[in-house]
Order: C-alpha cells, then structure tokens, then sequence
C-alpha cells in the first residue's frame, strides 16, 4: 500500500512474486528519485531486453524485477513506453512531476483493468470485487443480467457495476489530478493489412514467431508449467515448450472416471515424446460438488466459463507450479470453433426479411432460436446468433422486463468499427478474438487462476504472433474441411496424427452430467421464478445446456 | 476370437438410486471393461430411464439406449438384439418374458437373470416359474435370496448361483475417518456428540427397513447418552414422512433424530464419517449394497439376521447382525458397541477386510467367467 496525501493517491497490491522473488521486487514501487510510483500485475517477457537498452542510456537498476523496467521505461520513453512492452500487464503509473495518474492494460487484453472515473475520483483494480472495498458506495448495473443472460457472461466494457468499466486493450487512460479530467488513448491496434499470401511462408513465420514467444514466455525464477490437455493447441505448446526447458517443465492434465471426457490415451502420443514431469488429476463428480461454492466465490464476474480453469489451476497449485503456458488463443486465430463454419450461413440470412428472421424465436431447437438475433441492426446480433445462451423474449420473462427494453440494451453495446470491414472466417475470428475470448476466456482465466496465485501465461496471443497470423490471406489461415488447418501444417511432422485428426475436445469437463446431476443447482424446486423453473425442467430433460443453467442458478439460485 | 455379444435388459439403471440399480451400473461398467479389453460387445438396453440419463463413467454411448418407458418398442428391440446376441442378463424377474422368447427363438443364447430380493421370493405365476426353469442360471445376490428362489419356486440347485453385490467403482473409500466440519455444521451438530445413521428411500409402501425399532429404542438409548442423535437420511414421500413426523412426536424424540432427505451420491461417504454407528435391522434385503459401503467408510454396522444382510456382514465378522424384531437385542448392542468405538486404525482394518471380500475386480471376473463359461466361480473352485 502506498498513499501519497498531498495529491490523495493510494496504489495497493497484492504481489504473487514470479520475477525477482526479493523484497527489492515488492509493490507499490517508487522510482529512484520517489516522483513515479507504480502498482502492476502481470509478467513483461522482453524486460531483460529493455533492461539492457536502458541500462546502455544510462539507466541504473536496483532489482531484477520487470516492475523497476516499466518504471525506467516510462522515465525514459514517457508514453511512448508502453508499446514497447511485451506481455501481459495492467498497471497504475503516478506521476508526481506531471500530476497525473495512467492506467495501462496490455495489447492482446490478457490481464484485465476495471476503473471507476469522474471529476472527483479515479478508482481502478484488477478485479471488479475489489470496489466493494474501496470504500466507495457503486450501484448495479441494471442491465447485467440481461448482458448475463444473452451472452453468458458481461460484455466489455460493461461490468456489474454500473459506473465501473474495462478499460479496452492496448489502451491507457490518463488522469489529471489537478482538475479530474481523463482521457483513454489507444497505444497500439492491430493492423488488418494482408502481407502473406504464401502457404509456406506463413508457415514458416508462425513456427519462428511460436517458438519465439514460448521461449519468451519461459522467464520464470519460478517453476513452470505447462496446461495440457492432449488438444492439438496445448500439445503444440507442450512440445515446444518441453524443447527449451531441458525436462524441467511440468504438464499439468485433468483425467475424469466419466468415459466420454477421458483424454488420457491421446495425450499418452505426446507424454511419450517429451521430457515434462507430467501430472494427471483425477477430477470427479465429487470434487466438483466439494468445490462448487468456491468456485462461485472466486467468480470475479458472472460467467459460464472458468470452472475448469479453476479446477486444472488448483492441480497446478498443488504441483507447486506458479506459472503454467496455456494453448488459448489458437482456436481463436486459426477457426477452431464451428462458429467459423456457420458464419457464412448467418451473413447470407441477413438479405431476408426481418419480419422472417423474428419468427426464428418460435422455434424449439436453441440454436435456430438464435436467429432471431440477425434481426438486430448491429453486429452484435450476429454474435449472439453465433454464441448466445438465451433469446429476448426467454431474457423479458424471466427479468419481469419488456421485450424491447432488452433489445435495446443488448444493441446499444458498442463494438469497434473494424468489424464493418470483416467477412466470413475473418469476421467469425473477429469475433471470437474480440467478444467470446476478451469478453469471457481471458477474464475468466484470469480471475480463477490467479484464485490460486497462479498465472497462465498465452503464447498464441503474444502480441507479435497475433501481427503475424493477422497478416495471414484469410485462404490460407483457415481450412475449409479441416479445422486449424494451416497450424496442423505448421506442425504436422511433430505431431502424431491421432493429436490433429479427431474432433475438438481441449478442457472439456463433464458439467453437463454432474450439473444435471446435483439437486443443489439442477432441481426446478429450488427456483421460485416461473420461468426459470420451467427452464429448469428442461434442462432435467437434458434440452437445455449446462452453460443456460448455469446463468439461472447464478442469477435465481446461489445464495 | 471375436468378441462376444451381450445384451443386459434393465428397468431402470441411472434414473433412480435403489440397490437394484447401482447393481447394474456396476455390470455396466464390467461389460464396459471388458469391451474395452476387445472380449466383449456390449449393449444395455433400459425400459424406463431414457438414453440422456446415461452416467459416462459406467459404459459408453454407444453401449446403452433407454427406452423411457416405451415397453412395446423395447420388447420388440429386446428380442431383435437377443436374437443377435450370445449371452442375454436379465437385471430384473420382470423382464423374464422377454427372455423366455429369445430363449425359445434361439436355445443357444446363455439367458442369466439377476436374482436381487423381494421381487423374486413372493409368489409367482406357474408361466413365470416355468420360464425361470428355462433360463441357463439365475444368479442370487445372497445366499438368503438362493434360498428363498428354491424354496419358493421348487428350481434345481444347479440353476442357482450366488455372487454377492459389490462395492461400487467409484465409491470413495476415505483414509482419514474423521468428522467433516461441513457436515457437523450443517446439521447443527459437534464432534463429540454419538451419530447413529441409517440411509434408505423413506416409503410408505416398503415397511421393512426398520428404521421404525430404531426409533422406538431411541428414548432408551439417549436415557443413557444424552448427546445421541439418530440421522434418517434418504429420500421420502410424503405419506411417510408424515407418518415419521408423527411417530417422533410419539416418542418425544425430536432433539435427537433428524431426518436429512436425499444424500447426494458425492456425500455419501462423508455421512459415513460423519456417523459412530450405521444401523438398520432390515427384514427383506436382498443383499444390502448400503451395509458394505458404511463399513468401508468405517462404521460399526448393525443389520437384521433374517435376510441377505447376513452375507453384507459376512455373517458378522463385517459387523453385527440382530434379530429385527427384538428391541432388547437391538438395544444391547448398540450398547456394546458404543461403549468401544473403533479407532483410526480399527476403522482402516474394517475398510481393508470388506474391500477384499466385496471389491469390484473380483465381481468383474465373476461376470467375465459367467459369460464365458456360464458360471460366476471359475470351473476349478
């Protein structure tokens, strides 16, 4: 805790110590000369690098931590030292000589940054829980459990709160503390220009820029471990990963009783291959049961995601690993979702009628159900097409709201431009990059993993491999018969072909069983909203998704 | 040589939580394993549940269909795939129809009816008892129920066999037998108070549990340990429940029994520990799966000596069998055994004796040689 009272800033943190476990490494840190104080979360890959371009300037460094870096990058580079970072970071500069305050958030949007601003008080912290205890009274955000309900999580840049915000990605926000204005600049975008349209250059490049970024993402004066869950994303990254550690890597497996989610025999091709110590957990119905309220704790922001994360973090935890690399991200770039197969069919409903499209909420089937979204007049319709968990007219009866305010609720939220310009695969990317992974992958991982002080760590969303696989031609980057395609041809002599040649199953749980099974959340008797109960019914009849009953026990049920 | 084809006809299998049906989920997962090991083609066919309450740790997709409730679609199917099949088990008498006719279409599919209690010891219809004459074996649960079959039914020594049911796969088998603080706080309870439990479906209609003498002992028992209380945990209807309610008030025992409702299947053994004594001197157990699963969890059990109990306890080594209907005797012992109960190392060694007479491996070997060799003990015992 830091409080500096002639200008009322307090910084605090809550330090999981990765890089330079010393006491020289402790937050809020001060610069040499006491003007820039700064509190920061998160991991700078290239900090050595600067480190010695600084040190050339003639800087001089106390620690050997990456926090001393961003605070003589900034000295040096003033805002211009933001993009230079590489890594996944959120952090609080004060400066004193300029008066003002900046919020920081990384480029890829990995470690998240909520805040609170007006002309009298800037408030912000890596977790939207943390305002509760500022001291500060922040009202609910009214709309959150229709966002809930219609995406299954709260969409950037909205929160439970309703004065709280994300602030976006590769972003800062700059607060003056002489009169409380405040201003967010955009640091760094990612640019949709085209540059490779050769198969085996792009090949090439994304094996040198992976490679790249895992040896990057190795600095750790800590132990490491490895998520694996015998997918092709997270095989790539163990193989990899297990080439520059010398066996000094663990990979960290989640195995079930339950037949169908059993993935052992096909990450067996890969544990022969490499030297990783390799721990398998056996997670059962009876862990799930055990842990369930505090996973519900640990939800930073509701969601229908993470329950996993949590769980293969605490096996982490257990094995004494306080860093683990994760495959997240592949699916996003490279089409593994069946979202990159549907979005055709989606843009080439949007030439019919309105009127057509709204009769879609009639029909039975969920998914069709959804296509009452393309009627919305903006993107964000399509998404919820593509990824939504219930329609408007579910979300009015079971708020007790009328069917347009939802609507409009759900269409004004704002999405960027660069979205018009997109078609097909590159728009179902676009999405899934910039809505499902911002909006629900990467919050969620964030939050359960660090419940155990412990960080996961993202190759595939290092800032210089999202460049590269963006500049990709879009025929190329995605297959049309085969999921992922060009990255199995990135690394198809490595990978044996039972890794690459079966449908998707990555950290699939069985919470479609063990949710159905468990009175606690599934019995409709515990709902006393009509609806929900009815819903809830269904879901007894195995119609309805863990994920939708999820969000009714979240929103009607959890105490 | 290829596989073997076996079809298992169930009631129900996932949909509901009786003894019955954690039997063929275990036989579920040994068709399971064996297909695994190549030497079996299983598929489980079930009248009532439907094909979604499928539980994937017990068999795969593939290997089941549920029939919800459809009885002429799954007759039908039944025979069609028993015609096709090498060895046909019957989960239930009540499926014997069905069986009788593969039998008569095609005497060389082996036929085996699961024999569990009291569906099978009362009076049967002359045609039912003339195609359990037809079946190739009926296997009995206990020793009781074998008996029971001969007795009732007049069949032949040779047609009967007896495996006793086994502790579940997945069952958690505690190591440290302590008392969970989640479950004490709970149900308002402390550590040093004595815990008596028992665990069964609370219904008017079956009145053979004998949670009922439990009860009316109760005022003697807590007479001499004020801190006893007694925990009816199971599913219940309403008529019963009433009917409980009532007899609580009778007794004036209210502070000293708690009725719990459905213990989730993740709970069970964490209610074990939670107990001192698990006691129901039931009368018409066809086996008891619930007896070897609260001695596995460490408990001092007490059942009834007039039914399959007897083998659950393994005539008594197991634990202590009473008669049902002597209050006095029912009584007394649970006086002897709460004036010593077992330490940590007691309760491991009680653990370690009823998982080497009632483990799982042992019951899949039992079915592996009763598929291929028609008999659940191998041809040289």
């Amino acid at each position: 805790m830091c409080i500096r009272d002639r200008h009322k800033v307090c910084l605090g943190n809550r330090r999981l110590s990765i890089l330079d476990l010393s006491e020289a490494g402790h937050q809020p840190m001060l610069s040499d000369n006491s003007q820039i104080t700064i509190a920061y979360n998160g991991e700078i890959y290239n900090f050595k690098l600067l480190r010695s371009e600084l040190i050339q300037h003639g800087f001089k460094f106390k620690s050997e931590s990456d926090t001393e870096v961003i605070i003589k990058a900034y000295e040096f580079w003033g805002e211009g030292a933001f993009e230079k970072l590489n890594g996944i970071f959120a952090f609080c500069l004060h400066d004193k000589r300029k008066n003002c305050v900046y919020l920081v958030r990384d480029q890829s949007g990995v470690k998240p940054l909520y805040y609170n601003a007006n002309i009298n008080q800037l408030i912000f912290a890596s977790e939207v829980k943390a305002f509760a205890h500022s001291g500060f009274s922040l009202s609910e955000n009214e709309n959150w459990k229709i966002y809930y309900l219609a995406f299954g999580h709260i969409p950037e840049p909205f929160t439970t709160l309703k004065s709280v915000y994300t602030l976006p990605k590769g972003s800062f926000l700059k607060y003056e503390l002489a009169d409380g204005s405040f201003k967010i600049n955009p640091y760094f975008e990612f640019s949709a220009a085209i540059e490779i349209i050769d198969e085996n250059e792009a090949i090439m490049r994304i094996r040198e820029e992976l490679t790249k970024a895992i040896k990057l993402q190795l600095i750790s004066d800590t132990s490491i471990g490895v998520l694996f869950s015998g997918g092709l994303d997270s095989s790539i990254i163990t193989l990899l990963a297990d080439n520059y550690t010398k066996g000094n890597l663990t990979s960290i497996s989640a195995n079930f009783n339950e037949i169908d989610f059993s993935e052992s025999s096909h990450r067996k091709a890969i544990s022969e291959r490499v030297l990783a110590n390799k721990h398998e957990h056996l997670i059962t119905y009876r862990d799930f049961v055990y842990n369930f309220e505090k996973v519900m704790k640990c939800m930073d922001q509701p969601t229908n995601d993470g329950i996993n994360t949590w769980f293969i973090c605490k096996c982490a935890k257990e094995n004494g690993i306080k860093s683990v690399l994760s495959g997240l991200g592949a699916d996003e770039l490279f089409g593994g979702y069946p979202s990159f197969d549907r979005i055709r069919k989606i843009q080439n409903l949007g030439s019919l009628s309105k009127a057509l499209i709204k009769s879609a909420r009639l029909l039975k089937n969920t998914k069709l159900k959804r296509l009452y979204y393309l009627s919305f007049e903006s993107p964000v319709g399509e998404y919820l097409c593509l990824r939504g968990l219930y329609t408007p007219d579910i979300i009015a009866e079971l708020l007790g709201l009328d069917i347009q305010t939802v609507i409009n609720c759900l269409q004004n939220i704002p999405l960027n431009d660069s979205i018009r310009y997109l078609n097909d695969e590159e728009r179902a990317s676009w999405f899934e990059m910039n809505m499902y992974m911002q909006n629900q992958l990467l919050k969620d991982t964030d939050f359960m993993s660090m419940s155990h002080g412990v960080e996961v760590r993202v190759p595939f969303l290092d800032v210089n491999f999202i460049k590269l696989v963006s500049a990709i031609h879009p025929s190329i980057r995605f297959g049309e018969n085969q999921k992922k395609r060009l990255l199995i041809e990135a690394y198809k002599d490595e990978l044996p072909s039972q890794i690459w040649n079966r449908s998707k199953m990555g950290f699939t749980f069985p919470f479609q069983e063990w949710i159905r099974k468990n009175k606690e959340i599934a019995s409709p008797d515990r709902y006393q909203n009509k609806k929900a109960k009815k819903l809830m019914q269904t879901f007894g009849e195995n119609k309805l998704h863990w994920t939708s009953a999820l969000a009714l026990y979240k929103i009607f049920n959890a105490s | 040589m290829p596989p073997k084809k076996v079809l298992f006809l169930t009631l129900k299998v996932f949909g509901f939580t009786g003894g019955i049906e954690k039997v063929c989920r275990t036989i579920c997962r040994t068709l399971y394993d064996l297909s695994e090991e190549e030497l079996v083609d299983p598929m489980t066919y079930c009248m009532y549940d439907q094909s979604y309450d499928r539980d994937s740790r017990y068999l795969k997709k593939h290997q089941y269909k549920g029939f919800g409730g459809n009885r002429k679609f799954f007759v039908v199917k039944s025979l069609l795939t028993g015609l096709k099949s090498d060895v046909v088990i019957l989960s239930h008498i009540n499926l014997l129809s069905v069986a009788y006719l593969i039998k008569r279409l095609k005497p060389s599919t082996k036929v085996y009816l699961i024999a569990h209690g009291i569906e099978i010891w009362r009076k049967l219809p002359e045609a039912k008892i003339k195609a359990l004459k037809r079946l190739d074996k009926i296997i009995a649960v206990s020793h009781f129920t074998a008996a029971q079959i001969k007795s009732a039914h007049h069949l032949s020594e040779q047609k009967i066999e007896v495996l006793n049911n086994c502790l579940d796969p997945f069952y958690h088998f505690p190591s440290i037998f302590s008392k969970p603080e989640s479950l004490l706080h709970r149900y308002g309870l402390h550590k040093d108070q004595i815990i008596l439990m028992s665990l069964s479906r609370l219904v008017a209609t079956e009145k053979y549990k004998g949670y009922d003498n439990t009860i009316a002992i109760l005022p003697r028992l807590v007479k001499n340990n004020p801190n006893l209380v007694y925990l009816l945990a199971g599913k219940w209807d309403e008529e019963e429940h009433a009917r409980l309610e009532k007899l609580i008030e009778q007794h004036q025992i209210r502070d000293h029994i708690k009725l719990i409702d459905f213990v989730d299947e993740a709970e069970v053994t964490d209610h074990f520990l939670l107990s001192d004594v698990f006691i129901m001197p039931s009368k018409k157990e066809g086996f008891g799966i619930v007896f070897i699963e609260a001695v596995a969890g460490g408990l001092r059990v007490v059942a009834g000596n007039k039914d399959g109990s007897v083998d659950a306890l393994k005539h008594g080594e197991l634990g202590y069998l009473v008669d049902p209907d002597n209050l006095d005797e029912i009584e007394n012992t649970l006086k002897k055994i709460l004036v010593s109960l077992p330490n940590q190392e007691e309760k491991m060694a009680l653990q370690q004796k009823v998982f080497e007479t009632f483990n799982y491996e042992k019951y899949r070997n039992s079915i592996k040689n009763l598929i291929f060799n028609g008999a659940v003990k191998p041809a040289d015992s």
